[in-house]
């Protein structure tokens, strides 16, 4: 009878002790996960804001679209739209080139950010899934806040980038990335 | 209590210690890419900046004068909320010569070189130095003729 029980004792012993560990393991390897795609959509977002290269393909980033802002442009015509969710502006790549339209938009609170340029149907960049809905904030030139398109001189773009975690049932959360970026639009000051 | 009962207990201390570790480095590790954030963060706003005072010396007149930009960002503190982290901005701009030297026969009122360092709480509660007085974030800055 004696050993029936030490066997039991260690039984229970033994699989208590392998919970643990298996319940340990499987958490390290949800933080080490989590701690990933953490690095992964940092560097995302800053492909996005500052440009990235695939291959031999260059793609802009939100950067270089917004420093077009009037480019070739008089001042007057060179914003059409500016709310906190779309930021709507006239400018050309290079000297040469047309006056194109270039269109910021998250059409709504749940939906996803866009670029488009000329084509307002087919984007050109996106779509990028925000946690917190965009957030464009317009300075006039003594940096006072403005909605007056003809004040507007610079930008402060908020974004909150996004990624589901892990597993659904478990750990429940966002990974997410919170970045500002300022853009003056050099073209409007000249 | 048997020897097995005893052997059971040592091992589970030993795992455990062996869990802490682990468990301990991966939080060492999620700080650094926070404090990493950050640091990119700060960078944004040290642009923010150059930015700003690259479009104030334009235009004709421009917005500001070379002049008065070297009085003006004259070693002051300035700052920056991000994400509810306050981000502390140091300004400081001195004339230079073309190379950026501060002294020197060179340095006359034709260049300015403005250095920007920022410090901020980092997730482990110690300041976070984005761009410290010895290597700060720098930029020259010519006159135009204003």
């Amino acid at each position: 009878m004696s050993s029936i029980l030490d066997v039991l004792g260690a039984m229970i012993t033994g699989s208590i002790i392998l919970l643990m560990m298996f319940s340990a393991l499987f958490n390290i390897q949800v933080i080490s996960y989590n701690t990933q795609l953490q690095i992964s959509l940092s560097q995302m977002s800053e492909d996005l804001i500052t440009g990235r290269k695939i291959g031999n393909d260059h793609y802009l980033g939100l950067e270089s679209f917004l420093s077009r802002v009037g480019a070739g442009v008089p001042d007057s015509l060179a914003i059409i739209e500016a709310t906190s969710t779309s930021f709507k502006f006239l400018g050309r790549s290079n000297t040469s080139s047309a006056i194109s339209t270039y269109y910021f938009v998250q059409k709504a609170a749940s939906s996803p950010l866009y670029v488009y340029k000329d084509d307002m149907v087919n984007h050109i960049s996106g779509p990028f899934w925000l946690a917190d809905p965009l957030s464009l904030t317009y300075y006039d030139e003594n940096e006072n806040p403005t909605l007056n398109i003809a004040d507007i001189r610079s930008i402060k773009v908020d974004i909150t980038f996004l990624y589901n975690t892990y597993r659904s049932d478990i750990d429940k959360k966002l990974i997410k990335h919170n970045i500002v970026f300022w853009k003056y639009f050099k073209n409007l000051y000249l | 209590m048997s020897i097995q009962m005893l052997l059971v207990l040592v091992a589970l201390v030993l795992f455990s210690t062996l869990m802490l570790n682990t468990y301990n480095i991966l939080l060492d590790q999620s700080a650094s890419i926070y404090d990493n954030m950050y640091y990119l963060q700060g960078q944004k706003i040290a642009d923010k900046y150059f930015q700003k005072i690259e479009a104030d010396l334009l235009g004709n007149p421009p917005a500001f004068y070379f002049s008065q930009i070297k009085a003006y960002y004259s070693n002051i503190t300035e700052t920056e909320t991000v994400n509810n982290l306050i981000y502390n901005i140091n300004l400081n701009s001195t004339y230079c010569d073309s190379l950026g030297n501060t002294s020197g026969a060179g340095v006359d009122t034709l260049y300015q070189k403005m250095d920007i360092r920022i410090n901020c709480l980092s997730t482990s509660s110690d300041t976070l130095y984005i761009g410290t007085k010895n290597y700060p974030f720098s930029k020259i800055f010519i006159n135009r003729g204003f």
